[in-house]
């Protein structure tokens, strides 16, 4: 399923933006229910996530690799992860541009999953990776800006 | 598949429940009907470690005319909502949501309380709500609080709902000119859940002009709206074939539509549009 959608960093210019992204401590503060998140390689990080959305629950383990970078203005992203609802995998694209106020970051990708999340949470998954990503945005333009 | 353990406690009183609610708050579910959370739990999406279960406490259950307004208990059930009298006759979209949902013996356990605080983005019930401008009771341990369907539906599976509150009532004002309403809904074959439902409600003044025109839409986005945009285009206007073609156009302007493997986005923003107008015709037949 294609995810794509953007949000907008008013008044915090590309590096900074950049340099949250891109740095795993960083990323974990900001990433609902993450609770571990461990570089294990060049740009590859391990990752335990407790992902809720409404009645839905679960632990998630898996990993995270950022490649393709292309400092200040756009790199890609894999997410694997699986647990008792089933496995989420993910391809994206993440794009800074510079807005006369500060960035805009585009993002865009495809995300697939499996076992019982699938079967019926499957029309909800696009939705509940938009707002969990609107969230981690979210916060990260609070840190940013705090 | 067999849910994961829990504890199963039936409290017999409301505020023993809030009570317990507040003990366990964040591992704690409310059971009403449970059609939609045991399924969930015997997939395993769902793991509370406790189960509240609210149907032994007496009086949640009732529809009842009272002060200008009707109010609905949460565990009502989709069937008695679907067969009431009042709310057919005052109503009727509410009673057109709760005989789509789902089989005869969802409506005869499935409840209103239920549906509403699980926040299912194709559930039925919110697009009438949200038309018919009713206010969600909750309680918790403050006591109560009136919320707005307005605001009450946050996103997807998210409601105004904190994790120590639950839905005590539903209460819905009555207007007291003629209102003509319609719930009309294009289902998901096997599940029956809402590919795209709409919800209007319509008053015609004198001249036969819209005075009052209302459009819920659910299952479209990740979260039930009103169609404002249609709504301003519609008021004050005869409700001509072309003039409802035209207005319904915006019906999903600024939504970003869920998209499975059923229907793409952009199938739902235009089911959207077709069902905000058929509704808004069958709601002004009704008048």
């Amino acid at each position: 399923m294609k995810i794509e959608g953007q949000f907008a960093f008013d008044g915090i210019a590309p590096p900074a933006v950049w340099g949250f992204l891109t740095e795993a401590n960083r990323i974990a503060q900001c990433l609902p229910g993450c609770e571990k998140l461990e570089q294990n390689g060049e740009g590859s990080y391990d990752m335990q996530m407790r992902f809720g959305v409404g009645a839905i629950s679960g632990l998630f383990s898996g990993s995270i690799r950022l490649h393709g970078l292309e400092p200040v203005s756009e790199y890609q992203m894999s997410v694997s992860g699986s647990g008792t609802p089933g496995f989420v995998k993910g391809e994206g694209t993440v794009q800074l541009t510079p807005d006369d106020t500060g960035t805009l970051l585009h993002y865009s990708g495809d995300v697939s999953a499996g076992g019982p999340i699938a079967s019926v949470g499957q029309r909800m998954i696009g939705g509940a990776a938009r707002m969990i990503i609107d969230q981690f945005f979210k916060c990260v333009s609070r840190k940013l800006t705090a | 598949m067999i849910a994961q353990n829990f504890e199963y406690i039936a409290p017999t009183s409301l505020g023993e429940a809030v009570n317990l609610l507040q003990k366990h708050a964040g591992r704690a579910k409310i059971l009403a009907g449970g059609h939609s959370l045991i399924p969930m739990m015997k997939l395993r999406l769902a793991a509370p470690e406790f189960l509240i279960d609210i149907g032994r406490i007496p009086e949640l259950a009732y529809v009842k005319e009272d002060a200008g307004k009707i109010r609905i208990g949460a565990l009502t059930t989709h069937y008695v909502i679907e067969k009431s009298d009042v709310i057919g006759r005052r109503l009727r979209a509410l009673a057109d949501a709760a005989g789509f949902i789902g089989d005869v013996q969802v409506r005869n356990k499935g409840t209103i309380g239920g549906s509403i605080a699980h926040a299912d983005p194709a559930a039925d019930y919110p697009a009438s709500i949200l038309v018919f401008d009713a206010t969600i009771v909750t309680l918790g341990p403050k006591g109560e609080r009136q919320i707005p369907a307005s605001k009450f539906f946050v996103d997807m599976m998210t409601t105004a709902l904190e994790p120590n509150e639950l839905v005590r009532e539903i209460h819905v004002p009555l207007k007291s000119g003629k209102t003509g309403s319609a719930y009309l809904k294009m289902a998901q074959k096997a599940s029956g859940f809402a590919i795209c439902g709409a919800a209007a409600a319509v008053e015609l003044d004198g001249s036969g002009a819209l005075s009052n025109v209302a459009i819920g839409i659910t299952g479209v986005g990740s979260y039930a709206f009103r169609a404002g945009k249609v709504e301003a285009a519609l008021k004050g206007q005869k409700p001509s074939a072309d003039t409802l073609r035209k207005a319904c156009e915006k019906a999903g302007d600024g939504i970003i539509a869920l998209e499975d493997i059923h229907a793409s986005a952009d199938y739902r923003l235009d089911l959207a549009r077709i069902y905000a107008r058929r509704a808004v015709e069958v709601a002004i037949d009704r008048l």
